[in-house]
């Protein structure tokens, strides 16, 4: 029972193992896959990843991206995954209230709708990464 | 003729150029490697998202994304010029900027205005005191994705608020450590047909895709101007190492022969004042 997982990034290989289940976040809620899952490929939202693997559960915050699962192998596409041991939580919250606040002040604004996405995701990057690292 | 003490002088500053010069050749050295893995380790990334690409695509044949589509009237083209921050690395800028120059020349009668944005010092000094730019992208000590994401929203952003109608990205290709080509691509609209030819195969791409191929594409779309934009910054990265390298060898093997020469010199100099001292102390003599 259990899934090679590989999480490639531009900046290198992320992670590679075997997993016994995986957490991701996907655009329409998280999803759970556990070995012998439906082959499918969907696109992720920024947030966190949660692998189980033997006793221990390792958490990651992820960028967007696309996740591919094959029945006995899993590839995550992302443009950034760090582990809640890579993370400074103190500058990840202060990178998080930023983001809240350009957020507001972007909400405020006239033309905010183009830039509205970008900041979105950068928000919840920010939280995302605040929340693995607290855990 | 200069004195004794002078070329002593100057043999004394050649050599701390000298030992400033072959450190700065190791530390690029250095430098280089570490960018050369960066580049590699871009790799299996690059291949996974263009085979996807490549593969959404085939399925879906109207596939449709802002960034793949050219405008209709082309007006402004935005110009993306990378140099590195620091000199001392030979032709390596001059070359990037002479490349961006002659693609502007080129372009130049099929829009009405070209805007530049630039990254690096030497790039914004230069277009500063030109035509100015509209924005640019310095200090950045080691090339992360986030510099990429950076560049590519501030692109993206204009392009689909109608603001520019085309873009170039021009850099250094790192070809080897002795060669570096300034290289130009376009950037948008985004036409990735021959980095999906270079992807080649990868394990097959799942059929079932949720929610669809469209919001995949809103994913991968962004992603490989993102990565673009990373390669280009990757590849000046490497190539400005490489160019300091062979440089600063080059500076270190001048001094050698400086020293050589002033050595020579300071000998001769030298033996003169010894011949020139026993010819007075003999006159002396025989003066006596």
């Amino acid at each position: 029972m259990a899934i090679d997982l590989t999480v490639v990034t531009p900046e290198g290989q992320a992670f590679q193992g075997e997993v016994q289940t995986l957490v991701l976040p996907g655009v329409e809620g998280d999803f759970g896959i556990l070995e012998g899952h439906e082959v499918f490929m969907t696109s992720l939202r920024p947030g966190e990843m949660q692998v189980h693997q033997g006793e221990e559960i390792l958490r990651a915050a992820v960028s967007k991206g696309i996740a591919e699962v094959h029945e006995d192998h899993v590839t995550v596409m992302v443009g950034s995954c760090e582990f809640a041991h890579e993370i400074d939580l103190e500058r990840a919250q202060i990178a998080a209230d930023r983001a809240k606040k350009q957020l507001e002040e972007m909400r405020d604004s006239e033309d905010g709708k183009e830039l509205y996405q970008e900041y979105q995701e950068a928000y919840s990057k920010a939280v995302a990464r605040v929340a693995v690292s607290e855990k | 003729m200069a004195s004794l003490k002078d070329i002593k002088r100057r043999i004394g500053s050649v050599e701390n150029t000298q030992k400033i010069t072959s450190a700065m050749r190791m530390v690029a050295a250095a430098k280089l490697r570490r960018a050369q893995d960066a580049i590699l380790a871009a790799r299996p990334y690059a291949q996974k998202m263009y085979a996807t690409l490549g593969e959404i695509g085939r399925r879906q044949k109207d596939a449709e994304h802002p960034l793949l589509q050219a405008h209709e009237t082309e007006t402004v083209m935005e110009v993306i010029v990378i140099t590195s921050d620091r000199g001392l690395c030979g032709a390596f800028n001059g070359n990037a900027i002479k490349a961006a120059d002659r693609a502007i020349k080129e372009k130049g009668s099929a829009f009405n205005e070209i805007v530049i944005s630039t990254v690096g010092r030497k790039a914004t000094e230069y277009y500063t005191k030109r035509q100015g730019v509209v924005r640019s992208w310095t200090g950045i000590a080691s090339v992360g994705f986030h510099d990429a994401v950076e560049i590519a929203n501030h692109l993206s952003e204009r392009y689909n608020a109608g603001e520019i109608d085309h873009a170039l990205i021009v850099y250094n290709e790192f070809v080897s450590a002795m060669t570096q080509k300034p290289n130009t691509d376009q950037l948008l609209p985004l036409s990735p047909a021959q980095e999906i030819a270079d992807a080649g195969a990868t394990d097959p791409i799942p059929f079932e895709i949720e929610p669809d191929a469209a919001g995949l594409l809103n994913v991968l779309v962004p992603q490989a101007l993102e990565f673009s934009i990373y390669r280009a910054l990757l590849e000046n990265q490497a190539g400005e190492h490489a160019a300091r390298m062979t440089a600063m060898e080059s500076a270190t093997r001048n001094t050698e022969d400086i020293i050589k020469s002033l050595t020579l010199k300071y000998n001769r100099a030298r033996q003169a004042a010894i011949t020139r001292e026993l010819v007075e102390i003999v006159s002396g003599a025989e003066a006596l």
